[in-house]
């Protein structure tokens, strides 16, 4: 048996010239309220600091490398460029703020380190920093300012908070519908769905307040004719029509079936909400109308605020 | 030896309009085929006596920084995107050399800037960009007598890199331009297509160090033309005129070291040189363009573009100037994401933008 260890200390090397000084820059995201970030997606409360538990999304995506799968939240640049970058696990096992280590970015500014430590670090190639001992002095800085900072340590808590208190949540509704669902089966008069069966309100249900109050029954919706048209159709099959800026686009609307068109009495568009540069110019023809639709971006629009976070090229 | 002259054989105005649309390997190609260029394999350039069999009024083939050994210096990138932002802040650079040069003459005395970002501040009046949105909040603040996001945004358009996508031949070309202070066709071969012969180190104010950052992009492309034109108030005792040259990677035969090489009309380097009347006439009154024809995105059309302004942004991350983003037609400016931050900060979507200033490196942490 191995006598256990009474000290295992570290003695930091002097590297016999001066280092200079680092700037470190953390910005932190609020929790994003999407559907997208679902409580199984987060950090399970015991997991273990060792564990990778990144996830391709997360707040910080449009900020990392490459949106889905660039990791590099941490960032260290020389002159504003990149130099090096480290992941989130960082965060998780250096930092030890799991709970945020998918909203958080940090910018480490190494412009005021000494020459002589520029000169250590720096690569020709560009492919990252050389990780000697002035990299783990720079590592070693940024480690003890963050966790040394009480705002970072107080959102820490405070997401820790939050999703403790989302899992006791989730047992609770979880309780709560499998009562809910039990009493409905008591009080249904519908057990099988069927066409054959009258709706009204006749189930019941429980309201916010605990008491019981009656629903309307679903229904198959086959009361009354089917529909022969005339109908509208357009010649664009998606729910969305995409704009390259400084480009238009062309849909065309029709009544089918054929020779009903004449019997539209009126027909309009317009946009909502309505976006700066952007227009609709709607023609009504012989037997369809044709709606133009162009962007033309205006001399003050920014980059983000593009829907897809920048602009983009087609080959199609 | 005397250099060959291009024009006895193009007419330099009608020759550098073309070289200039030169976007594919094809058009590259046919344009090289007019001239009289000799074959990659019948010229060895020994560095001893270059002129050794040199043809006289022909272009030969030279190896980049003299160095038939040069591949390695050169295929430095790992990724695709990483030598277009290293050409960015070449032009950066050249866009500062400019200032800086344009002081001197005003005073010769005139103290260096210690760093890129005081040399922005003073000649640009530039603050850093993840400044500048937060300055944008108050209503007061201007640069210049224009708002930041304006003034920053007009500065851009000195910088501009074009990335366009040839459907027919399947092929990207990626443009980098600055209107800085450029390069005369006599000193072209020494700075602008030298490697590892940086004459930046003693100029703290400007970003690279090594010389050869923007040389990885020869080896993400096909082939790579450049023009250059010197600011005239800076010729240094040289002629006005545009240099030009081709740059592509050569395969000798029977040896397995290839090297990078571009066109050179003389054993001494310098590269084939147009009158300023060309350069007038495609618009360049000073910098330099670069192409980079064919360039080896992995895959292809949209897949490749969409992530460009984001992993720009993210490799500039707080660059010293701004720059234009055109991609396909759509231009957008890429100021950072350290700006972009700022954005989210100064429109109250962030939790927490806090900045630990000068921590000391030199003394234990805590």
């Amino acid at each position: 048996m191995q006598p256990p260890i009474i000290l295992d200390k570290q003695f930091a090397p002097d590297l016999g010239y001066p280092l200079g000084k680092i700037g470190v820059r953390v910005v932190v995201f609020p929790k994003r309220k999407d559907n997208n970030s679902a409580p199984e997606g987060d950090v399970p409360l015991d997991l273990q600091a060792e564990e990778d538990f990144s996830t391709g999304d997360s707040e910080v995506n449009s900020y990392l490398e490459f949106p889905k799968r660039g990791k590099m939240c941490c960032v260290f640049l020389i002159n504003g460029q990149r130099h090096h970058g480290l992941d989130n696990t960082f965060i998780v096992n250096d930092l030890k703020m799991k709970y945020l280590r998918k909203r958080m970015i940090i910018v480490v500014d190494l412009d005021s380190l000494s020459q002589r430590a520029v000169a250590e670090i720096m690569q020709g190639s560009r492919s990252g920093l050389y990780e000697g001992q002035v990299y783990q002095k720079i590592r070693d800085r940024l480690i003890s300012t963050l966790q040394g900072d009480p705002d970072l340590a107080e959102l820490e808590e405070e997401a820790e908070e939050e999703l403790s208190q989302l899992q006791a949540g989730d047992a609770v509704v979880q309780n709560a519908l499998d009562e809910l669902i039990d009493h409905h089966f008591d009080f249904g008069d519908h057990e099988t769905g069927g066409a054959d069966v009258s709706g009204g309100k006749q189930g019941q249900f429980y309201g916010p307040d605990g008491k019981a109050v009656d629903v309307n029954v679903v229904v198959f919706g086959e009361n009354g004719l089917p529909a022969t048209g005339p109908v509208l159709v357009s010649n664009h099959s998606a729910s969305t029509l995409r704009v390259i800026p400084n480009s238009k686009t062309n849909l065309i609307v029709t009544a089918l079936p054929n020779g009903n068109w004449s019997k539209l009495k009126d027909i309009g568009a317009f946009l909502e909400p309505a976006a700066a540069g952007l227009t609709a110019t709607l023609k009504r023809n012989e037997s369809d109308a044709s709606l133009e639709i162009e962007f033309t971006e205006p001399p003050d629009f920014q980059p983000d605020e593009y829907p897809s976070g920048g602009p983009q090229i087609s080959d199609q | 030896m005397k250099p060959t002259s291009i024009a006895d054989y193009i007419k330099p105005v009608e020759f550098l309009k073309q070289a200039v649309q030169a976007t594919t390997v094809k058009s590259i190609t046919s344009l090289l085929s007019q001239l009289p260029i000799v074959g990659e394999n019948d010229y060895a350039y020994d560095p001893g006596n270059p002129a050794k069999n040199w043809a006289e009024g022909k272009l030969h083939w030279i190896p980049l920084g003299k160095d038939r050994g040069n591949a390695g210096r050169i295929r430095l990138a790992s990724r695709p995107e990483g030598p277009i932002a290293e050409r960015t802040i070449n032009g950066m650079e050249a866009l500062i050399e400019l200032m800086r040069r344009l002081e001197l003459l005003k005073d010769p005395n005139a103290p260096m800037p210690q760093s890129p970002r005081e040399a922005v501040a003073r000649y640009f009046s530039l603050p850093p960009l993840d400044q500048i949105p937060k300055m944008e909040k108050n209503p007061l603040t201007n640069i210049m007598g224009q708002k930041p996001k304006k003034f920053a945004r007009d500065l851009a358009r000195m910088l501009r890199v074009k990335v366009i996508y040839d459907k027919a031949s399947k092929e990207f070309v990626v443009f980098i331009e600055d209107d800085g202070i450029g390069q005369t066709p006599l000193r072209m071969h020494e700075t602008l297509l030298s490697l590892g012969s940086s004459d930046k180190g003693d100029k703290p104010y400007l970003i690279g160090l090594f010389g050869q950052g923007g040389s990885s992009a020869y080896a993400t492309s096909e082939y790579s033309w450049c023009v250059s034109r010197r600011a005239k108030e800076i010729l240094d005792g040289k002629p006005d005129g545009v240099g030009w040259t081709v740059v592509k990677r050569i395969f000798p035969k029977n040896r397995r070291d290839d090297y990078f090489a571009y066109l050179a009309a003389g054993p001494t380097g310098e590269v084939p040189s147009l009158p300023p009347e060309a350069a007038d006439a495609i618009g360049l009154k000073n910098g330099s363009r670069f192409a980079h024809l064919n360039y080896n995105f992995a895959g292809g059309g949209s897949a490749v573009t969409r992530g460009l302004y984001q992993t720009l942004n993210h490799i500039l991350f707080n660059p010293v100037l701004p720059f234009d983003l055109d991609v396909g037609g759509t231009v957008a400016t890429v100021y950072g994401n350290g700006y972009r931050l700022s954005n989210k900060t100064a429109s109250d979507e962030t939790r927490l933008d806090k900045y630990f200033a000068n921590q000391p490196l030199d003394q234990q942490p805590a």
